[in-house]
């Protein structure tokens, strides 16, 4: 299809729009929601619901608050909202994803401006402040291996199982196999477990332009890179290297959430020194951090990065310009 | 290619249908309204009020753009100041044609010994036949002037009708292959170069003409990714050539004014959009009111129309506004509601459509800070070739475009070369 509501030429564009980027986002996002529902049962949706309806109320009051208008089209508060459930685990209570998205919205997005002008990826903001304040719910993963689903509004059992990502942290080897880690049936955060259903997103996204696959690849091959140098269980480096990738929510960062246009830079060569530091940054603090996950923590101290190191390969292309300007003026 | 990888924009084109049916000829209902690009003064025009012209007889003589020559017999009813979207501000000459039928038969105003087939010869008739290039509305015989200046080897006559519905030079160069390619032959040797070559965006659609499937080795196929010409001219240059493009319409009248005598005072205008319920290509008098052309065509109204290229150009609110020879199109499509422009995401796909591998958001954001903008910041700005693929891909909605010329003119005034 082609538009025509512009004020200036070209006066037909292709439907390119941040909305129809963020319903890419949004469909690949539910696409992947529906494993855990299958696992975990319809708390995982309520979970979702609660999470959306808390970026989206929070849009709404600081537009309120702040008197400006509301541009709904966008839907970028929709997909923080479903990337938080996402990082949450399935038995957790209520107001943790509440308390993320009002904080993604409220503090992290809407004060600087919205969506294109937010210098911290809202999402990963809202998870790692519910992580800082409940570290020991944010963790615990509910047992299903008796079966049966959550229960929607009671508080979920006590029994909990460790993840991957823990064993991992305690420098044990992880009580599966690689090959059975791709289909998602292991604990962890609601939306990081199936790699495989990850994997076909990141395609659709890459293929629609939703994505950089530069930086997702540069991250992937930094994370794998440590682990392969820096082994944390015993055996092949390439052992160390699939349970690394595959445990926790890294896998799922590497797609949905260093991707982040806003909040990652804009030249190529950026993005992949972005990708490649956030890739270590976050192994480094999964093995040297308090908490078995690093992503959000990671990718939060280099979204403060990503003016200087946009700025930074800029220079050195202006740099590399004026050198060869002078040197066509020499010779 | 992965459509991730690709530089350029591929476009909807939209113009099977139009392809199909032979050029239309309109002519003239009324008034003519014939610009007179630099002739605001009354020096360079050869015409007053009151005025009675012949066929072909010219109008102006200006020092800086081509001649006009009076494409029917009549009378100058008055001499009006238009601003026009694709000229700007300038002087129209109101033509009344004459009613009688039997016009006198005109010839191209020449002065006496020109010898048309040395090099000075064919530039001094693109230049009485007033020529003007359909691509970029430069006069044909500055164009080749400056060819010959710079000493280009290779020439291309080019077809790249790449963009949504325009199609007007391909379906010129349909009726008369060998007439492009002898205008062009004739281009080739005003300007000094060697070897001449016809570029078009698609061969496969090309396929049906005979001439073509003749004279292969002639043709340059640019593709349909936008703009085509960037990437010829990239490919080419490659392979070690300095190529030139001039306009197919531009190449066929250089040849009727050669070998007929015939001065520039036709075109062929593709009129198309969603609003247009008959899109065709009108040979249409330069000069005749965009409201004819959509009329022919069964224009709905309510429509928002603009001129020009898809790409590049320029709404019209009036439509009493003439046709210029670099009128590629006129499209009407519906008045949508306006759209919303975001601020700046960052995707990035600005810089991954430019053919020069400018980076349109950091120079948007350059301009954007305000206050001093230091000239030296603004990396590759003065290769922008005015394309508006950036403006195109923009999710956000930004007129990126714009902001890259504003960033090329901050160069310049600052001396960079």
């Amino acid at each position: 299809m082609i538009l025509s509501g512009f004020r200036n030429p070209p006066f037909l564009r292709r439907v390119e729009s941040v909305g129809a980027m963020m319903r890419d986002m949004i469909f690949v996002l539910l696409a992947l929601l529906m494993i855990p529902t299958l696992y975990y049962g319809p708390r995982v949706l309520v979970t979702a619901v609660f999470s959306v309806a808390s970026c989206m109320a929070a849009e709404i009051l600081f537009a309120l608050f702040a008197r400006k208008d509301i541009h709904f089209t966008e839907l970028s508060s929709a997909v923080t909202g479903l990337i938080i459930t996402m990082l949450m685990p399935a038995g957790i209570s209520y107001w943790a994803p509440v308390t993320a998205g009002i904080f993604a919205v409220f503090v992290a997005k809407a004060p600087f401006g919205g969506l294109g002008r937010n210098p911290f990826n809202p999402a990963a903001a809202g998870v790692a402040f519910v992580t800082l304040l409940r570290p020991a719910e944010m963790f615990q993963y509910p047992d299903m291996s008796a079966g049966g689903f959550l229960p929607i509004f009671a508080e979920t059992a006590d029994a909990s199982v460790s993840s991957p990502a823990a064993a991992l942290r305690s420098g044990f080897r992880p009580g599966m196999y690689p090959l059975d880690m791709l289909w998602g049936q292991y604990a962890g955060p609601i939306g990081t477990t199936g790699i495989l259903v990850i994997a076909a997103c990141a395609l659709f996204l890459f293929a629609r332009r939703a994505a950089d696959w530069k930086l997702t690849a540069s991250f992937l091959l930094a994370a794998a890179l440590y682990a392969a140098v820096f082994p944390r269980v015993i055996g092949s480096p390439l052992t160390s290297i699939k349970y690394e990738l595959m445990a926790g929510s890294l896998f799922f960062c590497a797609v949905f959430m260093v991707t982040d246009p806003v909040t990652s830079p804009r030249t190529s060569v950026g993005k992949i020194i972005y990708g490649a530091l956030a890739g270590i940054l976050t192994m480094i603090l999964r093995e040297f951090g308090r908490f078995e996950q690093g992503a959000c923590f990671a990718l939060l101290i280099l979204n403060a990065c990503r003016p200087l190191i946009d700025r930074g390969v800029c220079s050195w292309m202006i740099w590399k310009e004026a050198r060869h300007e002078s040197n066509e003026r020499k010779g | 290619m992965f459509p991730f990888f690709s530089r350029g924009l591929r476009m909807e084109q939209k113009k099977r249908k139009l392809l199909m049916e032979p050029v239309r000829e309109l002519l003239p209902q009324g008034q003519l309204l014939l610009p007179l690009p630099g002739a605001v003064h009354a020096g360079a025009r050869l015409v007053k009020e009151g005025s009675t012209v012949t066929k072909y007889e010219p109008l102006t003589c200006p020092q800086t753009h081509a001649p006009v020559n009076s494409p029917v017999n009549g009378t100058i009813r008055e001499l009006r100041s238009i601003t026009h979207p694709l000229l700007g501000e300038t002087v129209c000459a109101v033509l009344e044609p004459e009613t009688a039928k039997k016009g006198r038969a005109g010839k191209l105003h020449l002065e006496e010994g020109v010898d048309t087939s040395a090099p000075e010869g064919i530039l001094a008739v693109a230049q009485a036949a007033g020529i003007v290039d359909e691509y970029d509305g430069v006069p044909l015989y500055h164009k080749l002037k400056r060819f010959h200046r710079f000493g280009r080897d290779l020439l291309c006559g080019v077809i790249l009708d790449e963009e949504t519905y325009v199609c007007g030079s391909e379906a010129a160069f349909r009726e008369a292959p060998e007439e492009l390619a002898a205008g062009l032959e004739l281009a080739a040797k005003a300007c000094g170069a060697e070897e001449w070559r016809i570029a078009v965006a698609s061969l496969k659609r090309l396929q049906g003409v005979d001439w073509v499937r003749e004279h292969r080795e002639k043709m340059e196929e640019a593709g349909l990714v936008y703009p085509s010409w960037a990437m010829l001219e990239k490919r080419l240059r490659a392979a070690g050539k300095t190529p030139e493009r001039i306009g197919a319409q531009a190449c066929i009248a250089l040849y009727r004014a050669v070998k007929k005598g015939t001065p520039q005072v036709k075109t062929v205008v593709t009129v198309a959009g969603e609003q247009v319920k008959q899109p065709a290509n009108l040979r249409v008098v330069i000069g005749t009111p965009l409201r004819e052309l959509l009329d022919e065509c069964g224009c709905l109204p309510e429509s928002r129309i603009f001129v020009g290229s898809p790409m590049t150009g320029k709404l019209v609110e009036d439509l009493e506004l003439p046709v210029t020879a670099d009128t590629r199109c006129v499209i009407a499509s519906p008045h949508t509601r306006e759209i919303h422009t975001y601020a700046c995401i960052g995707c990035g796909r600005c810089a991954a459509v430019c053919p020069e591998k400018i980076l349109p958001w950091y120079l948007y954001e350059n301009l954007q800070r305000g206050g001093y903008t230091d000239p030296e910041q603004l990396l590759r700005a003065q290769n922008c070739r005015g394309c508006n693929s950036c403006s195109a891909v923009c999710p956000s909605g930004i007129s990126l475009g714009k902001a890259v010329r504003a960033a090329a003119e901050v160069r310049e005034r600052s001396g960079w070369e």
